[in-house]
């Protein structure tokens, strides 16, 4: 794309000073982020994914490096230029942090009274927001009165009262059911599909990614791991964030048989041809796991296959010959930390 | 004569009952003005001098909360003495209601900032975080996110300190701040008239019970959570 990204991170550094030794939160980030785009950020707790919203934010100064947003260097600002700056991005929490002691209509109206518009525009705004939302019924409720969902979306409608460009999420369904969750990730959605906004989604749940981002960066220790379009990462079998994209259902713990593992994308292989292929391998063979799921308009399959020990290098012939990804695994389903120096020997 | 109408028409009771009762509450209701004009200004610079608040400033904290301390852990009695050379300078005396509402002060303050520290304290800190956001000042953020969200807490712990100061009060009589306290002493304790005591003590229950009802129904009423 040749637009100028909404959101641009270089080299962003965050260090706390601790006592001997300095905590690296942040080393290093690049990210960039285009209009209208839906951008995920996943990661394990202390990966820094809390710290990069922050940083995003300015509630903590970078040690170094750049954050742009929607044009505008943030990182080095004034205090009091930086209020005016926040405008142009709304933040969503994960525990919503509304004003208990306002209404939902006070609540979503604070921004706006922050930004010095006049009263009858704030009230003509609230309505909108609240109606953009679904939530025009319930105006004059405290937010004690609402359900966690219904208090998310006041946490929408407040971050998007002054029309910021950007739209960060943190969190934003960790506290919420499932049910809840798909409802406010299409909220998400529709709302970028109806006002064009770019988000930034921090989660640690991968169904949030699946659901609605368009690109996906993968943290680790403070760094980008893995970054690229739903789409394009999930093809890349080997990488972290497509085994935790498509998951292979766990098989038990301390099964210290030795498995093949198969993947593949419908674009390349049919499914009937990777299920022929393993057909061929002899009736040693079994499919103990597997998975077909269909992202970001890809359909990929992932299978694990019980081989006999002996016959493990003929299978991985066949099976690459038929032009699946073939690996082997052992035992149950490593996690992305252990198995990070497998990957890159698989890619 | 009844036990209603001799204490009905005892002289003290006629005479002196009301007037001490209205300079009670005179006493305490400027005290207790005074207290939250001061009072909880003096609190919030506790809180936001903190570590972790709006305006962290080590120096100005440690010192104000010191000088808190100390007037805290003087008793009453001592805090009230040690004062009259100011109360007479503010005042022109040391004696009468309005003499007394300057050690009632000066001792409330402190207790009633402490009380303001740990409610605004215990706003959710993710509320601040979303009004920097926003966008809004140290002010706004001061006014309309930790006074308005710990008002409930706030209005409860003024109750508790007019409570307190309705106690101190009676002790101000010693010294002459007139009031329900002189009263008590003056015919209940030096010249032993049980009457006049439990009319004193009647007339103090009374203040306190319609303080904390009324306490607790502002609370009641800002209290959305």
């Amino acid at each position: 794309m040749t637009t100028a990204p909404r959101i641009q991170v270089i080299g962003l550094r965050k260090v706390y000073p601790g006592a001997g030794r300095d905590v690296v939160a942040l080393d290093g980030i690049d990210l960039s982020v285009q209009p209208g785009e839906i951008h995920g950020i996943v990661g394990r707790s202390g990966a820094g994914k809390s710290t990069l919203i922050r940083c995003l934010t300015v509630l903590e100064r970078p040690t170094s490096g750049s954050v742009v947003v929607d044009g505008e260097e943030l990182s080095a600002l004034p205090e009091a230029r930086l209020r005016a700056a926040r405008r142009r991005i709304g933040l969503v929490f994960q525990h919503v942090n509304l004003l208990d002691s306002r209404t939902v209509a006070g609540n979503v109206a604070y921004p706006l009274e922050v930004a010095g518009v006049p009263r009858a525009a704030r009230a003509a705004r609230v309505a909108e927001l609240l109606d953009l939302v679904g939530l025009g019924e319930r105006a004059d409720a405290y937010p004690a009165q609402l359900s966690g969902g219904q208090k998310q979306r006041v946490g929408i409608a407040r971050a998007l009262a002054t029309e910021p460009a950007v739209l960060l999420c943190d969190e934003p369904t960790s506290a919420l059911d499932s049910a809840t969750t798909r409802q406010i990730l299409g909220l998400i959605r529709e709302l970028r599909d109806r006002l064009g906004i770019t988000v930034l989604i921090i989660t640690h749940e991968m169904a949030v990614v699946r659901e609605i981002c368009d690109t996906v960066t993968l943290l680790d220790h403070g760094r980008v791991a893995e970054h690229g379009p739903v789409g394009e990462v999930v093809a890349a079998y080997g990488s972290r964030l497509a085994r935790e994209l498509i998951p292979v259902p766990t098989l038990p713990l301390g099964d210290e048989r030795t498995f093949v593992e198969v993947a593949y994308s419908t674009d390349d292989v049919p499914t009937h041809r990777v299920l022929a292929a393993v057909a061929t391998l002899g009736t040693g063979v079994e499919v103990a796991a597997g998975t077909i799921e269909t992202l970001a308009g890809r359909r990929v399959g992932r299978l694990r296959l019980d081989v006999p020990a002996a016959d493990v290098d003929r299978a991985l012939d066949a099976l690459r010959t038929a032009g699946v990804h073939a690996e082997v695994a052992t035992g149950a389903d490593p996690g992305p930390d252990e198995d990070a120096g497998d990957e890159e020997a698989a890619s | 004569m009844s036990w209603f109408a001799e204490l009905w028409n005892h002289p003290v009771i006629q005479h002196k009952l009301p007037i001490a009762t209205l300079e009670t509450v005179q006493m305490v209701g400027l005290s207790s003005l005074l207290t939250a004009l001061l009072g909880l200004p003096l609190g919030l610079l506790l809180v936001s001098t903190a570590r972790g608040g709006l305006t962290t400033n080590a120096t100005v904290n440690r010192v104000v909360g010191f000088v808190a301390n100390i007037v805290r852990s003087l008793p009453f009695l001592i805090l009230m003495i040690s004062v009259i050379p100011f109360t007479r300078l503010v005042v022109g005396t040391s004696l009468e209601w309005r003499a007394a509402v300057v050690p009632l002060t000066i001792g409330a303050i402190p207790f009633y900032a402490r009380l303001v520290e740990t409610a605004v304290r215990d706003v959710n800190p993710g509320k601040v975080e979303a009004a920097r956001v926003i966008g809004a000042t140290r002010r706004g953020i001061v006014v309309q996110v930790l006074v308005r969200e710990a008002l409930p807490a706030l209005v409860a712990s003024f109750t508790v300190t007019v409570i307190a100061l309705v106690g101190y009060s009676a002790m101000a009589g010693v010294i002459g701040g007139g009031g329900l306290g002189a009263l008590a002493i003056s015919y209940g304790y030096q010249r032993f008239d049980p009457i006049v005591m439990v009319a004193c003590v009647v007339v103090i229950v009374v203040i306190v019970a319609v303080v904390q009802a009324v306490g607790d129904a502002v609370a009641r009423r800002l209290d959305h959570r």
